[in-house]
């Protein structure tokens, strides 16, 4: 189609599908949680402390 | 070592990226070994000193932060940088450093440390634990009837206009859902459920960040001019910017109030995606027809639709209602002198996680991607963002109107 034609120049070597990102996008959502919750713990027990964030 | 492909996009081919990179057919067996393990030490190395970067950007914008004020205090531009707040140093530096990395061909090796996503997310979990979580409560009402109707009427009104340019049916969707819902993510979202080509998903989510980066500023200022209230700005930024980082970015340029509103509005639009996401596998099911594969729903009620909604449910939003509960909690039953503290401390690592996102954004951006655009998609975001802007106003005034902080 004419969007195709008009918009994509790069010749790829291989048509891959974009869900293979999905893996990789939902292993860092978690991560992110994770990671994100971890921290709160750590200042709500009071682990980390503003005088040790510069 | 060097990539094939020229077109790579903020976050989401990094991650393809990733994933293609394993299958690649094996060169001569006596090769392999000794290719293989250097090969992945020196990216790790390349990580390690994005990584570097990145947190070394961040500092800098926390000093300028203190010490622009400062420096020009009584000078004619004392007051302007005042009035400058982080998310303004972070993407300024983070657009001269990949101009730096790029010049020095560097940017592509230290690319997996700008990781914009993850950052912002770890900075929105722990942005919930400053909103109390009655805010939540009232501002989800009108927060899921604006995102229904915005994102109706912007899906709609880019999936017709890019119809009668002639645009192909799956950058159609792409453009549509990343436009109408949460950018990049969704445009991935979107990209799984109609199987589009690698080289779409790349090049729309360059629009997004093209289209979104000068929102951060633009939006702010606009409700500044037009008086609006913390509740309104919030509402129009969150249900108007289409990435979640350019979103709390222009949050945390226009204040503490409209930052909380448009990360509410932004994390319920985020969370329909899934919605989306299902509607869309089964509309281009239906279109496939027998060349669908055997796992698509056919029906919402069936089981892998449902599957398909909680696997694109975003995750983070869960950490966002938990970090809020909790605080809201605590802040009921803990005295302030003790839990103020810890809460403050919450807060100083969000600035920085969103501080570390923020720089993410300007390194991240591929002026390649930009230039291979074309025409057409470009015309359809930018009337698409201006029907989102009108819209998203009007919604944002009528539902938040009223709303008190």
């Amino acid at each position: 189609m004419s969007a195709d034609s008009g918009t994509q120049t790069t010749p790829q070597p291989a048509e891959s599908s974009p869900d293979d990102h999905k893996k990789f996008s939902l292993g860092e959502d978690w991560a992110a949680t994770i990671v994100g919750l971890v921290i709160f713990t750590l200042c709500l027990v009071g682990a980390l402390t503003p005088e040790m964030i510069p | 070592m060097t990539p094939p492909d020229s077109s790579p996009a903020p976050a989401a081919e990094k991650d393809t990226t990733v994933e293609v990179a394993s299958p690649v057919p094996a060169a001569p067996a006596a090769e392999a070994p000794q290719t293989a393990a250097p090969s992945s030490t020196v990216r790790i190395g390349w990580a390690v000193g994005g990584l570097v970067m990145v947190v070394g950007l961040a500092w800098l914008v926390q000093f300028l932060v203190g010490w622009v004020p400062e420096a020009t205090d009584g000078t004619g531009f004392g007051r302007v940088a005042k009035s400058i707040e982080y998310p303004v140093y972070a993407i300024v530096l983070g657009f001269a450093a990949n101009a730096l990395l790029s010049s020095l061909g560097l940017r592509d090796r230290m690319s997996a440390a700008f990781r914009t996503e993850f950052f912002i997310k770890v900075g929105l979990v722990l942005l919930g634990a400053t909103i109390d979580f009655s805010i939540f409560v009232r501002a989800f009402g009108p927060a899921v009837v604006q995102a229904c109707l915005l994102i109706t009427a912007v899906f709609l009104f880019t999936w017709w206009l890019a119809g009668r340019l002639g645009i192909d049916d799956k950058l159609r969707a792409l453009l549509a859902t990343s436009l109408a819902v949460c950018g990049v993510s969704a445009a991935v979202a979107a990209a799984g459920a109609v199987q589009a080509k690698k080289e779409q998903l790349a090049f729309t989510a360059t629009l997004v960040i093209v289209f979104a980066v000068p929102s951060i500023f633009l939006l702010p200022w606009l409700a500044n001019v037009m008086g609006l209230t913390d509740a309104v700005t919030g509402a129009w930024i969150g249900g108007n910017i289409d990435t979640t980082a350019a979103v709390t970015a222009a949050g945390a340029v226009a204040g503490e109030g409209p930052l909380q509103i448009a990360s509410i509005v932004k994390v319920t639009q985020n969370a329909l995606l899934g919605v989306v996401a299902v509607l869309l596998t089964m509309f281009f099911a239906f279109k496939v027809g027998a060349d669908a594969s055997p796992g698509t729903p056919k029906k919402i009620t069936d089981p892998a639709a449902l599957k398909l909604l909680w696997g694109r449910f975003p995750k983070f939003v869960l950490g966002f209602l938990a970090a809020s509960v909790v605080a809201t909690i605590l802040g009921q039953t803990m005295s302030p002198e003790v839990l103020e503290p810890r809460l403050d401390a919450a807060k100083d690592i969000q600035v920085w996680a969103l501080t570390l996102a923020f720089v993410s954004i300007g390194l991240e951006f591929k002026v390649q991607s930009a230039k291979e655009a074309g025409w057409k998609p470009v015309v359809v975001f930018a009337a698409a963002t201006v029907v989102n802007l009108v819209v998203g106003l009007a919604l944002a005034a009528v539902l938040f109107g009223g709303f008190e902080m």
